[in-house]
């Protein structure tokens, strides 16, 4: 009686788990591919999150779990892209990227090259702009999220995000010429 | 969709196909599914992460470390694998879908040595390297969405086929263990775990005490699955049986 009610209550808890996981998965996801991952991965870094989250959240409180995930994920991304790069293994771009199969194929060509012009602007940032760019102005997260997820004051997030934008301002206007000429 | 911040404005046609960017349905599902599943030593999880591109490369070793892992915390004492498998991790203490019945009367009765699950299970699952390995889950589960779901993760399914037939044999209820086994093999033809199923469908054999059944199963199993690391605990449980 009491193990079944147990084994009840660990099913309960795994699911909430998972149903947590599930909800924010896809942004995390994106998360992971803008601090430099290519797909397939950022889904080993979403496992490795996956498996730190599923052993830790019962000790989480609900309000933190998101700040969790993603501050995992973005010491897991750093660390695997920085590997990545010392392994020359960068570049490659995955077979695993999902594309609408009725969709137009100029018009994802189109997105994927915007997603690969905006990887490389990206790149030209440091880490913590990056991270706080990334969830500011894709993810559209608040300033005051991003202060949570990241463990951060709110006015660092602020300035990080106002440098952030001076970088990718200045890269886009260098690495994208269609985007110099539309402002002239 | 008009944007209040000029920057975000001024860039949305950098941004926007950042955010519509999704992520594979597969690699999500086989993220849920190892994370219901423990993945650590955990067959469902191994089997589920296989499918990342860098592990493409090792596929046929993760296979053979992927069913030592699930066999090797069935109860048996599973070969290593031979392969030189670098990152270790530990192994969870039970595992619900896999984790083989262990009456303590059919232990008596076939006098099968029962070892404890593996301390450490070798992975190439480059994800489990750098996870937290403080703590094993003492109890992994694949939660009833998951396992339910029209459509959804047949893997999940299939683990949680497995699970009912092991546990309806570790009831002792070898008749239902038998049935759902015959249900997994009508609904999973070429299922992933099917390994891992004509392993348990040999374990009811045994446990019936049909020793034939039992052989001709196994010789079926040994064709099929000749690198199994089961073999050899199948082997002393068939030996152990009465003639």
């Amino acid at each position: 009686m009491t193990s079944s009610l147990a084994g009840r209550a660990d099913t309960t808890v795994t699911t909430s788990a998972t149903a947590v996981l599930e909800r924010e998965l896809e942004a995390l996801f994106r998360f992971a591919r803008r601090m430099g991952l290519d797909a397939a991965d950022a889904e080993d870094a979403l496992q490795e999150v996956a498996l730190v989250f599923m052993r830790r959240h019962a000790s989480l409180e609900e309000s933190k779990v998101r700040a969790f995930l993603f501050g995992v994920l973005y010491k897991v991304a750093t660390r695997m892209r920085d590997r990545r790069r010392k392994l020359r293994e960068v570049g490659e771009e995955s077979a695993l990227l999902v594309e609408d199969p009725h969709g137009d194929p100029e018009e994802q060509l189109a997105e994927r090259r915007a997603r690969q012009l905006l990887d490389t602007i990206l790149d030209a940032m440091p880490d913590d702009q990056r991270a706080v760019f990334v969830l500011c102005d894709i993810e559209e997260c608040t300033m005051a999220d991003v202060a949570i997820q990241l463990e951060m004051p709110a006015g660092t997030v602020a300035s990080r995000l106002r440098r952030a934008r001076e970088v990718f301002e200045s890269a886009r206007r260098r690495l994208d010429p269609k985007y110099g000429r539309g402002l002239s | 969709m008009t944007r209040p911040d000029p920057f975000l404005r001024s860039h949305d046609d950098l941004l926007g196909p950042a955010r519509r960017e999704k992520f594979d349905p597969h690699a999500r599902r086989r993220i849920l599914a190892a994370a219901a599943g423990g993945l650590a030593g955990s067959g469902v999880g191994i089997v589920a992460g296989v499918a990342h591109a860098s592990l493409w490369r090792a596929l046929v070793v993760c296979g053979a470390v992927g069913t030592a892992a699930v066999l090797g915390v069935w109860g048996g004492r599973s070969p290593r694998p031979a392969a030189p498998v670098e990152p270790v991790v530990r192994a969870p203490a039970a595992v619900v879908v896999f984790a083989p019945p262990r009456p303590a009367e059919q232990a008596a009765a076939v006098a099968l040595p029962i070892a404890p699950a593996p301390s450490a299970i070798a992975s190439i699952a480059t994800s489990v390297r750098a996870a937290d390995r403080s703590a094993s889950p003492a109890r992994v589960t694949v939660p009833r969405e998951l396992a339910s779901a029209e459509g959804e993760d047949s893997l999940a399914r299939e683990a949680a086929r497995l699970g009912e037939a092991k546990a309806a044999l570790g009831r002792g209820s070898a008749s239902d263990a038998r049935r759902t086994l015959a249900a997994y093999d009508r609904e999973f033809k070429n299922g992933i775990l099917a390994q891992e199923a004509a392993a348990l469908g040999i374990d009811v054999a045994v446990t019936e005490g049909g020793r034939a059944e039992a052989e001709r199963r196994f010789a079926l199993f040994r064709r099929r699955f000749p690198n199994s690391p089961a073999l050899a605990r199948l082997t002393r449980a068939i030996d152990a049986m009465p003639e």
